[in-house]
């Protein structure tokens, strides 16, 4: 649950949730300017209110949030008013599993992984390579603790903590990553808080093991969060022992 | 202001530097009656996206004037906008009509810049049931495209009690993009289908709805690479000619989709936005078909 938002280059927020339940199926992530994002979720909680008020046995799935989280960048983006966030929606309802994004002029699809800023770069090649079908809970962990490694690594504005948030419903399960505090690139008009991380979602589909029947039952409402996480890191390479030994006067 | 007409007058040796143009203050607005020519405009005549800034510039000294002293100018210089409300994401269309066939192709690939988004997203659209539509260019505005002329189609269907023929949905979706012509859909379209007797139509469109009925069409990143290709391999009568000559293809519908999957990728080959899958879909007599064809993923 704690997160970091950044100020431009300063580490301003220390406890930020970028990463929410949406219904009773959802997972919302968001990239990009907070206060945009708050004001989704508040979008958000009057379309679940009045999905509820029906009261109709019907709840929205992430198929329809998704639809109208683009519905809404979309339109913003029409009238010159982006909410700027590129976000990522996945779930899980009645076995069905779902995973897309959308950004803040609308762009929307739906794959099987996705990643916001950095990510799109460094993790999705990655995850190209290595998703497929019929994966383990634990291998889905794996690629994505692979993927923010190589993300910490090679992002000069990454930090090392991250968290894993899971929603499962019966077979499938949908997976996100967080990770604290990367900076994004060039702003416009200057945003009061930058909250900006690449957002992973994976989307195995799980087969009935032992291990995570047990979590399924601890998660009856369908959503879990671990504790925020390291990952191991190795820095000692012989090359950054004396990195200027073969070029004097370099840094 | 007054600083800078103290300048000139404390070196009063001189000969008086003329007074600086300052022309406006800081919030600049469009002359009222100015119709935006280009969505740029729009940008910066939004609330949200500042306009002018001020530019104080020390001019270089006059060939003609004696005076030392540097003349400031202030001089108004428009900040673009650095956000836009477009993307380019890529892809190929293409639309072949046969005598009682029509074949409607696009590539699965969607981009932003040098990168892949996804390599599985159809760009192709089912309108009515002799109407299908191909787009490519900026997907949000594709696909809000789509949900309109669908939403119209079944007002049509509701008020009419029938499907929309395809001439029909060609006006319509021509009327569509005009609609929109001082923000236009991004969306390059090509609509294929059946008219009424059956034979193969195709309607070719810019992004503001100017439109033509062809014998065959591409649309998109890769079409300038394909749309030579068609024009010799299709063996279609001439535009040109007078009387004019309806534009269908004389080929049959194998040919006509394995020329389509060799244009692909032809396409694939040199157009870095075309590529992974080419979904093609058939119309004729038995009603609508769908395949596909991978293609390079590089």
């Amino acid at each position: 649950m704690m997160e970091t938002g950044s100020y431009g280059s300063t580490l301003r927020y220390k406890s930020v949730e970028r990463i929410k339940p949406v219904g009773k199926h959802s997972l919302l992530g968001a990239s990009g300017e907070l206060s945009d994002f708050q004001e989704l979720l508040r979008y958000l909680d009057e379309l679940i209110l009045y999905d509820n008020m029906w009261d109709d046995g019907n709840s929205m799935g992430p198929k329809e949030v998704h639809n109208y989280l683009t519905r809404v960048m979309y339109n913003r983006r029409n009238k010159f008013n982006p909410l700027w966030n590129t976000l990522v929606l996945g779930g899980v309802k009645n076995g069905q599993k779902y995973l897309g994004t959308v950004t803040m002029i609308g762009v929307h699809f739906e794959d099987n992984h996705v990643a916001t800023g950095f990510g799109n770069h460094l993790a999705r090649p990655i995850l190209r390579e290595e998703w497929h079908e019929n994966l383990s809970f634990e291998d889905g962990v794996k690629i994505l603790e692979k993927c923010m490694r190589v993300l910490l690594y090679r992002d000069r504005s990454a930090v090392n903590k991250l968290q894993v948030w899971l929603s499962i419903h019966t077979l499938h399960f949908v997976l996100l990553f967080q990770a604290i505090d990367n900076l994004r690139g060039d702003r416009l008009y200057g945003s009061k808080l930058d909250v900006t991380d690449y957002v992973f979602i994976i989307l195995p589909l799980l087969r009935l093991d032992p291990t995570l029947s047990q979590i399924a039952k601890i998660t009856e409402e369908g959503v879990t969060i671990s504790q925020p996480y390291s990952l191991k890191t190795f820095w000692g390479f012989s090359a950054f022992q004396n990195p200027t030994v073969g070029a004097e006067g370099s840094w | 202001m007054e600083m800078v007409l103290g300048i000139g007058m404390r070196t009063g040796k001189y000969s008086p530097t003329p007074p600086p143009v300052v022309a406006m203050p800081s919030q600049c607005y469009l002359p009222t009656g100015l119709d935006p020519k280009t969505s740029r405009d729009l940008i910066n005549k939004s609330s949200n996206f500042r306009v002018a800034s001020f530019h104080a510039l020390v001019q270089p000294k006059a060939p003609s004037s004696s005076s030392s002293s540097p003349a400031l100018h202030f001089t108004m210089t428009k900040q673009q906008a650095n956000w836009s409300p477009y993307d380019n994401n890529g892809g190929s269309c293409v639309a072949i009509a046969g005598a009682d066939y029509c074949v409607v192709a696009a590539d699965t690939r969607m981009s932003t810049g040098y990168n892949i988004l996804t390599r599985d997203y159809s760009k192709i659209c089912k309108l009515a049931d002799k109407s299908v539509m191909a787009s490519s260019g900026f997907q949000a505005d594709v696909r809000a495209l789509q949900k309109q002329l669908a939403a119209r189609h079944s007002i049509y269907q509701h008020q009419h009690n029938k499907q929309m023929s395809c001439p029909a949905m060609a006006q319509l979706l021509s009327n569509t993009l005009y609609y929109k012509r001082f923000f236009p859909y991004y969306a390059f379209n090509v609509l294929g289908g059946l008219d009424n007797e059956g034979k193969g139509c195709v309607f070719t469109y810019d992004a503001v709805g100017s439109y033509e009925k062809v014998g065959y069409s591409a649309q998109g990143s890769g079409s300038t690479l394909i749309m030579p290709v068609l024009d010799r391999q299709l063996k279609s009568p001439s535009p040109l000619l007078l009387p004019a000559q309806d534009a269908v293809t004389p080929l049959s519908e194998a040919e006509a989709i394995d020329l389509v999957k060799t244009v692909f990728v032809a396409a694939t080959e040199r157009d870095i936005y075309t590529g992974d899958k080419v979904e093609i879909v058939v119309l004729n007599a038995d009603g609508i078909h769908r395949e596909y064809m991978d293609l390079r993923k590089d």
